[in-house]
């Protein structure tokens, strides 16, 4: 079976820039501190899944790894950065690192077995390895909490300045840096001959094979890499919630995940911010109106999103940007 | 010894008919894979709409077990038929992934509408009187509901194989699995067959959803819920391989009963590992041919 | 780096003071009570019993007591997800501006949003969540469900009562089914008997028929079982039933055959029982007439459960918390410190907050299946009167 994803990724020479949407997107994300200062939560829960959702896009988008299982890389660092504190390392930002160093760690280990996969038997062993881990969790009680979830940790200030507090303030401010500087990170990575290099990988495996590069290898650093991100967000989530419950590991937090990148737009890294505050926000809003309404929404704008807008979110927006420039002619499909 | 014997007896019957349902459920999606390679994980919709169904209908319309689960099935075929026609033909040449997402978009469709329409609570299907009792086999008593299952696994498997080996309708659909555009070719209207196999396809995991929730209860939750178990057979299966889903689906059945027997606890986790190592070592299935 | 700092903290000052203070408003008429619920995902049942049971309570008490307005604000955790949880109660207080909380069906939930509580000194009221550690999370938190011991300990002591010798535990494997599965059988050997096998099942088991065969080759005269209400209740109890063990045993577990769910089975379920702080069928004037309530305003098919029961009785003490600062500025320590020890008859009958634990002490009923005029239903058999739930060190030795 031959590896396909999503076919609106980028071809390598359309090298991203470090464009307008970026510095929109995180100067909107700046506002919202001010506009809506008694949202914070939500809006540090959403950066973390932006983050999340990044991580995946390198997975994903860069290196054509489809995976049902990324949940495994989110759960392992947020149990790492519970446990640390637990341990009595609470300062946050070595927590974080350590935090995703494990979970890449994970995905180094599984890497070289799984990589060998593609198509739907990747996505089987990815959903199995995720689901296996989950198991473990609820089983292993003394070591992660089981169902009651790890509880009783405390964080210190960040920086040594920034006191937690309920009203989500450092939380958000911390999680959106650690968001900008994953989201440059991956920018450097994606224009970096690596990130070509897999782009290549991605589109033909055989031809990089023949002009020997070292495909699995490569894989797996991009799988590494990627798990490194899916840790920090999962220690941020422990951190600014000072809990870790089973669910970080759960299919569901795989699926969500994939479905925010996909609606936001694959391969273009803007796809997860974009996709992460959509996501949630209509999650979050239309339970007020009809507790059920948010799935079918969500589905049915996953069936738009795959039959008409193909692209997701970004793709849409490019669409429009670049039509009123006048670089498209209407009517042409890109 | 005979305490022994008395285990196994009791592990292929009830680990039989769990992988007799676990087969009509899944056989539809193993097709599917097969015949247009689209992993379909709205596959789980169909049977709890089947299941959903035979509940409205024996309620609402007062209609008898044995009428209402041949009609829910029939619907649902047909909404099948429609849903193959309207959407699921637009997905066959678009990428792996597109086609996982925009399936998810459909389960999660139906999971809200579930939930709508019939509200969290769990459902099961009130079994006829003649399915209510039990009945004495080798040795010991066994529920009717078993035996009923089995007979049902036992007669989708015979008219798998007379259709498929005996009747044109059969070779044209082997011949399509096998390669498309050369059946294309040779004049058979691929087109026809694939509408009616997903059709057929969907009718049975609503027969499934029927006739299986003594064993999986209905809930909105049922499409997402029992996605992965459906996903193992599938995978398990090679990918396509209606055949080896059969033995497959069989083998799980067996072997999760016969772990949990006799390793309960352990038994949540077997089924991960085998499927981690079987899809590992072989990717095209556990019954393909190497190489 | 440094000026960027510097600017952040000058931002976090700035918002802390428009976001103002923690929740210390004077004699305001109005009490906000924000209640975390499941209105989707596999545990909207109790979702939808806390609404009930809720409205029902204001429906019969009015919307406001001790002179303030009482306000209820919900939102859907919308499966196990304790993050979600802790993010919605930290709104429900900064936005919300709530006074109270309550709902929390999942122990987990109740753990994660502890240190909020403690925080912000919000009494919070845990409907279900009986995990024994969940009134450790702070000391502002109250219960109008039960500490699973409560339940576990008291179906063994109603076993032995009926003679039991010889029992077999089957309990889900997850921290409650441990939780259960220890006091059951802490209680059921000090009292003599005898447990002749144990088995955690995997919450993923949807064929429980391989459970029970093991179960059916030992000699058991009695079977104690907890799983989570929905499809693995179903299954195991048809399970049991369809291998005549419910007929031949004395099969005792929780929540598994509450009345709504009876129509779920057939007949072989009868004799099952439960051990719970909750009957539909009981005959004291609070049930009766929330009962009635309740069917008035979801029709005359809806049945009460252990979920709408808790709602009502924990509105009832919200309540009693509102009225207790009547004329006062509201503080919550204080009203918490105004319920402790209060008793009153609730539907479950006579309860009272055990003022050293904040535990409950509440009867625990017997309820078993019958089938009277054609229609399964749980009746009353026996109860413990009194039970208090065991402490930290029983638990854990």
């Amino acid at each position: 079976m031959k590896i396909t994803v999503s076919s609106t990724g980028l071809s390598a020479l359309d090298r991203p820039r470090m464009p307008m949407i970026a510095l929109v997107v995180f100067a909107l994300a700046l506002a919202v501190f001010f506009v809506f200062p008694d949202r914070l939560s939500l809006a540090a829960y959403i950066g973390i899944f932006a983050l999340f959702a990044l991580s995946l896009d390198l997975a994903l988008g860069m290196a054509g790894i489809v995976t049902l299982g990324h949940a495994a890389f989110f759960g392992v660092g947020a149990y790492t950065a519970g446990w640390l504190a637990l341990a009595g390392w609470q300062e946050p930002i070595t927590g974080v690192v350590i935090s995703g160093l494990c979970a890449a760690a994970l995905a180094g280990a599984l890497g070289p077995f799984i990589l060998r996969l593609t198509g739907l038997p990747l996505v089987m062993v990815t959903l199995a390895v995720g689901v296996f881990l989950f198991e473990a969790a609820n089983k292993l009680t003394w070591l992660t909490g089981g169902d009651d979830g790890l509880y009783g940790m405390t964080f210190s200030p960040v920086l040594g300045i920034f006191e937690w507090s309920i009203y989500g303030t450092t939380d958000y401010l911390y999680v959106l840096a650690w968001l900008a500087l994953a989201f440059y990170g991956c920018h450097r990575l994606t224009t970096s001959n690596f990130g070509l290099a897999l782009r290549g990988v991605r589109e033909n495996r055989l031809r990089m094979s023949l002009l020997g590069s070292s495909v699995l290898a490569q894989l797996t650093l991009a799988y590494a890499l990627s798990a490194f991100i899916a840790g920090v967000a999962g220690a941020l989530l422990a951190q600014t919630s000072e809990f870790v419950g089973l669910e970080v590991l759960s299919v569901e937090k795989s699926i969500d995940v994939l479905v925010i990148l996909v609606l936001g737009g694959v391969g273009h890294l803007y796809g997860a911010l974009l996709g992460a505050p959509v996501y949630l926000l209509i999650k979050d809003m239309s339970k007020e109106w009809n507790p059920h309404a948010w799935m079918i929404i969500i589905g049915f704008m996953l069936v738009f999103v795959m039959l008409v807008a193909r692209g997701g979110i970004h793709g849409v927006l490019h669409k429009v940007i670049e039509r009123s420039r006048g670089k498209l002619p209407n009517g042409e499909p890109r | 010894m005979e305490q022994f014997l008395a285990s196994l007896a009791f592990i292929v019957l009830y680990g039989g008919t769990y992988g007799a349902v676990l087969f009509i459920i899944s056989v539809g999606l193993v097709m599917t894979m097969g015949l247009m390679r689209v992993p379909n994980l709205a596959h789980g919709a169909f049977a709890a709409l089947g299941g959903y169904l035979t509940i409205l209908l024996m309620n609402q319309a007062g209609m008898h077990y044995f009428v209402a689960v041949p009609a829910a099935v029939i619907l649902v075929a047909a909404l099948g038929a429609l849903a193959e026609r309207a959407i699921y033909v637009r997905l066959y040449n678009i990428p792996e992934l597109d086609q996982i997402l925009l399936t998810v978009g459909i389960a999660f469709i139906f999971v809200g509408g579930l939930a709508l329409t019939f509200g969290p609570n769990v459902f099961t299907i009130r079994l006829p009187e003649v399915l209510s009792g039990s009945v004495d086999l080798f040795g010991r008593s066994f529920p009717v509901y078993r035996v009923f299952l089995l007979a049902v696994g036992a007669l989708i498997i015979l008219g798998f194989w007379l259709v498929f080996d005996r009747t044109t309708l059969g070779a044209k659909l082997r011949a399509a699995v096998d390669n498309r555009s050369m059946a294309q070719a040779t004049g058979i209207n691929v087109e026809r067959i694939v509408m009616l196999a997903f059709a057929a396809g969907t009718g049975l995991a609503a027969l499934g959803g029927a006739i299986g929730a003594g064993l999986f209860p209905l809930e909105p939750l049922y499409p997402i819920k029992y996605l992965t178990i459906i996903l193992i057979i599938v995978a398990l299966s090679g990918f396509g391989n209606i055949k080896s889903s059969i033995v497959v689906a069989m083998v799980v059945g067996i072997a999760d009963t016969a772990a949990r027997y006799y390793l309960p606890e352990l038994g949540g986790f077997a089924i991960y590992a085998l499927v981690i190592a079987a899809v590992a070592m072989r990717p095209a299935g556990m019954f393909a041919r190497q190489g | 780096m440094f000026e960027l700092k510097r600017k952040l903290a000058a931002f976090a000052a700035v918002t802390a003071l428009v976001v103002g203070l923690p929740v210390t408003a004077g004699a305001q008429d109005q009490i906000k009570v924000g209640i975390l619920s499941h209105d989707t995902g596999p545990f909207a049942q109790n979702g939808r019993g806390f609404h009930r049971g809720i409205e029902v309570y204001q429906a019969l008490h009015g919307k406001s007591a001790g002179g303030r307005e009482i306000e209820f604000v919900y939102r859907d955790i919308g499966g196990p997800n304790p993050a979600v949880g802790k993010r919605l109660a930290e709104e429900l207080i900064v936005r919300e501006k709530v006074h109270i909380l309550g709902g929390f069906a999942l122990s987990s939930e109740a753990l994660a949003v502890g240190p909020i509580v403690e925080q912000t000194k919000t009494p919070a009221i845990t409907f279900i969540a009986s995990s024994p550690s969940v009134l450790a999370g702070s000391q502002y938190f109250l219960k109008s469900g039960q500490h699973i011991a409560q339940s576990s300990s008291a179906g063994a002591t109603f076993a032995r009562k009926q003679g039991a010798e010889k029992c077999y535990i089957v309990v889900s494997d997850y921290q409650p089914g441990y939780d259960a599965q220890k006091a059951f059988r802490k209680t059921f050997e000090s009292a003599g008997g005898q447990i002749v096998g144990e088995v955690r099942v995997p919450l993923n088991t949807v064929d429980f028929a391989a459970i029970v065969e093991g179960i059916a080759s030992t000699e058991t005269d009695c079977i104690n079982v907890f799983v989570p209400p929905g499809a693995p209740a179903i299954g195991l109890l048809r399970a049991l039933a369809e291998r005549g063990l419910v007929e031949s045993n004395f099969v005792v577990g929780m929540g598994e055959a509450e009345d709504h769910i009876l129509p779920q089975y057939d007949d072989s379920v009868v004799g099952f029982k439960g051990a719970l702080y909750y009957a539909e069928a009981l005959d004291n004037e609070e049930n009766k007439t929330f009962i009635a309530k309740l069917k008035e305003l979801y029709g005359p098919d809806t049945q009460p459960d252990f979920a709408s029961a808790s709602a009502y009785d924990g509105a009832h003490l919200i309540y009693e918390m509102v009225k207790s600062q009547e004329g006062k500025d509201w503080s919550g320590p204080d009203a918490v410190e105004a319920v402790k020890g209060l008793s009153w008859n609730g539907v479950r009958g006579p309860m009272k907050i055990d003022p050293e634990t904040r535990e409950l002490v509440q009867n625990i009923y017997l309820r078993e299946v019958q089938k009277v005029d054609g229609k399964l239903q749980n009746a009353i058999v026996d109860q413990l009167e009194a039970v208090e739930a065991p402490s930290k060190e029983w638990m854990e030795n």
